[in-house]
């Protein structure tokens, strides 16, 4: 199971980091980055064209300084590492790009080389071509001044006056032109002018000098300059930005298209998941249905529980009443049963003087008619006395006859007999009513009476009852002491003694003794029953008392005589207690209390 | 042919600004556009905890291999920004081989160092800490030995994520470099206030235009944005003799045959205060350098009246440094 929940978990963690993979594709692509980009690229381009104005400017003039060409160098750096940050990870992927920005790169250090070497040479040609009118000028002044002090005027002062204002004009033209071939005269006439230069006097040659030098740094300079210029605007610089351009594009392209594709796979794998989901909330869905349908199941079955307990509750009270029944039913047969044994002993009990009464009545009836005959004659003798003399005879004939009787009664002693016969009778009849009287003792269907009853007198009254059971096999020694009377059922306990004492026969197997003990003990009375039997073997010994428990024949014994007895003594508050030897015999003890206040209403269940 | 082509290209795109220039913005920036040079104005975007540091720093002889020297020692803010000998003393007074620039406005420079190989301050940095005859060290060194220093660690982890490391050192020693604008009279004048020059400083200035110094020596610094040969118009290191390295100039840097010679002009602002002159010291008065200027790079003679109407003027270049800027002398 837990095998399971970390394959599943593993699972839907591979399913997540597929998720999070293309999720991190689709937003590699920064849109920010790639519109700075080309906006660093726009601006490369306009600053590159504002250096190249700026440049142009100080060709011109127009500018004074060379702040203007020297500071947006600062900001094209600054560019530049921005770009070159920017496109250093793309420039990895792509080789064109890598190579257009180098190139770029190495096209504007070589602007900035040439620019500074621009700077440089127009400064320089700036100041001479500014300073060249001055110098001719202050040359002109010079030989006009030393002309002015001679009274002649020296052609050669006038021709180098002339050809120095040429030469101004020339170098004007020069400058403003772009023209190359206008450079070689100009030489030309500067080394004619060199050479001529030492035939001025000093104060004219120096001013010369001054010329020469500068319309030289002019006519030198000027191509130069024109030809630093020409490679700094022919520098490949929008060419290489639109390389870089058309580079990153091209990357960027891919990576839109990577983009897409990664988008496009996006939307797929979310929509799988989706339907995945979906799946497993309709798979939820059903899996709750079936759980409503199971608790409401549940719910239902608690509602009617409580139902089915009070019937199942009255159905065991029903089946307990029915046990309680069929328990007292079956107390009631085992004291049906004890009693039945006894009744044949009984009945025979009572057959016997019955018998003999029986006999003796016979006998006695059998002289009847001669007490009858007798008692004719002596009613007819007063008559006889009466009777004339005559008669005597007659008196004498009857009172022979009395005579006769009397005699016959006499001689045969048959009114002793009669008389024996009676009290025999009489005695058996006793013998009869004591009997009735045991057994109506020993059966009383009161039980629930309760009195002073002496324990001595009921086993004795069992023991009538048990007669026939014991005559012949069993002596019974009675060895009563002086008990208190007990409040108790008699005829419950008479039902105990009765059960234990035949028990007791049972257990004899040929003749023996049972042994009745009663004595008293602080406030507990005793009934000690010993017999000579057999025993009860150690095994079985402990289980005597349990209801149904029999060591007889299945249909001899109930197996309740024993639990009866014991439940009895003990709702009487008393003890029952067992001792037995095996072949030696058994010995029960039964201990009641004297001032018990058992509630005898209980004895229900024992009766 | 190409060439030709190129050339018109030019001059019609030469006509174009003209139009541009002449018909509508030039007239409002007309007045500075005019000037050569423009006035100087302090910055106002710096950081003041790092310029703070950088004074610091830039004072700290720890920043030498013997803590004999700091920055300061050869740039003297209070000397015009350089030590005034010929050539600066490094650790165990070790002759230097070049003259010592002014860190005064060397921000505004297009390079550093004479010979411009440099490109900005914080690389500028690096070039004194390890020469021998300079400051001789290196920066695990000076780490090793600010790390030392409670304060600086505090201080630097204020400032900086990744604290106390050799690219913030220069950093904020850049920065209070960058603070170390030195306005003056003359950009006041400039900027109108017409007597904030005398009339001869005026007549000076007039000449320095005149004479073509402000050829190279214009901008916002006068001077300090582009290489020029040292010669123009006469051979000066024929003529002085003794060539050494430092006389080679940008050559040393580009190898260019071209730049043999070639310095970045340096910016004349406290130009008075910087003796002596010139990369090599050479010049001891202004005097002398204005000769010397006056001889190899215009070609030109100048009367003692010019020179001394031109000294004024380069006299009234000397500026005052933000208050912020004004400090110690360790």
């Amino acid at each position: 199971m837990s095998l399971r929940y970390f394959t599943n978990f593993v699972l839907s963690l591979f399913m997540i980091a597929i998720l999070v993979f293309l999720y991190t594709k689709v937003q590699s692509l920064n849109i920010d980055d790639h519109y700075e980009i080309t906006d660093t690229l726009r601006q490369h381009s306009s600053l590159n064209f504002r250096w190249n104005e700026q440049v142009l400017k100080t060709k011109l003039s127009l500018s004074s300084n060379y702040d203007s060409v020297t500071n947006p160098l600062v900001d094209l750096r600054s560019l530049q590492n921005k770009l070159n940050t920017k496109l250093s990870e793309l420039s990895v992927e792509s080789s064109s790009l890598k190579e257009s920005v180098e190139q770029y790169n190495n096209s504007i250090e070589e602007k900035n080389k040439l620019i500074e070497q621009f700077k440089g040479q127009n400064a320089i040609f700036d100041n001479s071509l500014r300073y060249i009118s001055t110098a001719i000028e202050d040359l002109v002044s010079e030989i006009d001044s030393q002309s002015s002090s001679n009274t002649k005027p020296n052609p050669t002062f006038l021709a180098l006056k002339s050809a120095s204002q040429t030469l101004l004009r020339e170098l004007l033209e020069f400058n403003q032109s772009a023209q190359q071939n206008l450079a070689e005269p100009i030489t030309e006439q500067l080394r004619i002018l060199e050479s001529q230069k030492k035939s001025f006097p000093d104060t004219i040659s120096v001013k010369l000098d001054a010329v020469i030098r500068h319309a030289l740094v002019v006519v030198k300079r000027k191509p130069e300059i024109d030809s630093l210029l020409a490679k700094i605007v022919s520098l490949p610089i929008s060419t290489n930005i639109e390389k870089i351009e058309n580079a990153y594009t091209a990357v960027y392209d891919s990576r839109v298209r990577d983009k897409d594709f990664y988008f496009t796979t996006l939307i797929a794998y979310a929509g799988v998941l989706l339907a995945l989901l979906a799946f497993i909330g309709y798979r939820l869905r059903n899996s709750y249905r079936q759980l409503n349908v199971l608790n409401k199941q549940l719910t239902v079955a608690n509602e009617t529980l409580e139902e089915r307990v009070a019937q199942r509750t009255e159905e065991l009270s029903t089946a307990y009443n029915e046990l309680k029944q069929s328990q007292a039913q079956l107390i009631q047969s085992e004291k049906m049963a004890s009693l039945g044994q006894m009744v044949a002993g009984v009945a025979h009990e009572i057959n016997t003087p019955l018998a003999y009464c029986h006999s003796n009545i016979d006998l006695v009836k059998e002289q009847l008619p001669d007490i009858i005959t007798l008692f004719k004659e002596f009613a007819n003798f007063p008559n006889l006395l009466d009777a004339p003399e005559s008669e005597q005879q007659a008196l004498k004939e009857g009172l022979g006859t009395i005579q006769e009787a009397m005699l016959a009664f006499e001689k045969e002693g048959s009114f002793d007999e009669m008389n024996l016969l009676l009290e025999g009778s009489l005695s058996g009849l006793n013998q009869i009513s004591d009997m009735v009287k045991s057994l109506k003792d020993f059966s009383r269907l009161d039980q629930h009476k309760v009195e002073n009853s002496d324990l001595n007198k009921g086993l004795d009254s069992v023991l009538v009852i048990a007669n026939n059971v014991l005559k012949n096999k069993v002596e019974i020694i009675k060895d009563y002491g002086e008990i208190p009377k007990i409040s108790c059922s008699p005829s419950q306990l008479n039902q105990v003694f009765l059960n234990l004492i035949v028990n007791a026969s049972q257990a004899i197997e040929d003749t023996g003794t049972i042994t009745l003990r009663t004595y008293s003990t602080n406030n507990f009375v005793n009934i000690n029953i010993e017999d000579t039997g057999k025993g009860i073997p150690q095994d079985i010994l402990p289980r005597i008392f349990d209801p149904f428990f029999t060591t007889k024949e299945i249909g001899k014994g109930t197996g309740l005589g024993l639990s009866i007895a014991y439940k009895i003594i003990q709702q009487h508050g008393g003890t029952i207690t067992v001792r037995s030897e095996v072949n030696k015999g058994t010995q029960f003890t039964v201990s009641l209390p004297v001032n018990q206040k058992t509630d005898f209403k209980n004895f229900e269940v024992a009766a | 042919m190409k060439i030709h082509k190129v050339l018109v290209t030019i001059c019609s795109f030469i006509s174009l600004i003209a139009v541009f220039t002449l018909s509508g913005s030039a007239v409002v920036e007309s007045a500075e556009l005019n000037e050569p040079i423009q006035p100087l104005k302090p910055r106002q975007d710096l950081n003041l905890e790092k310029v703070n540091l950088g004074k610091l720093l830039f004072n700290d002889k720890r920043l030498s291999g013997d803590n004999s020297i700091s920055c300061a020692s050869c740039h003297d803010i209070n000397k015009g920004g350089v030590d005034q000998l010929p050539v600066s003393k490094g650790v165990g007074d070790a002759s230097g081989l070049i003259n010592t620039p002014t860190v005064l406005n060397s921000s505004l420079n297009f390079r550093q160092f004479w010979d411009g190989r440099a490109s900005s301050l914080e690389e500028q940095i690096d070039g004194p800490i390890h020469m021998k005859h300079e400051m001789n060290t290196d920066w695990p060194s000076i780490l090793n030995k600010l790390k030392q220093d409670q304060s600086y660690v505090d201080s630097f982890n204020k400032v900086y994520k990744n604290g106390l490391q050799a690219d913030n050192i220069k950093d904020v020693i850049s920065e209070y470099e960058r603070s170390l604008i030195t306005p003056s009279r003359f950009d006041r004048y400039l900027q109108g206030q017409k007597d904030a020059i005398t009339e001869n400083e005026i007549k000076g200035y007039e000449l320095f235009k005149r004479y073509g110094c402000v050829a190279c020596h214009q901008g916002v610094n006068i001077g300090g944005n582009m290489y020029q040969l040292f010669g123009v118009m006469g051979d000066y290191f024929k003529d002085r003799g003794n060539i050494n390295d430092s006389d080679l100039g940008h050559f040393n840097v580009s190898k260019n045959e071209q730049d043999r010679h070639k310095f970045k002009v340096p910016s004349l602002r406290n130009i008075a205060l910087t003796a002596p002159y010139f990369h090599d010291g050479s010049a001891k008065t202004l005097r002398d350098a204005v000769k010397i200027m006056a001889k190899y790079q215009l070609g030109r003679t100048m009367p003692e009246k010019d020179e001394e109407l031109i000294i004024q003027f380069l006299q009234s270049l000397s500026g005052e440094l933000p208050a912020q800027a004004k400090g110690e002398k360790q």
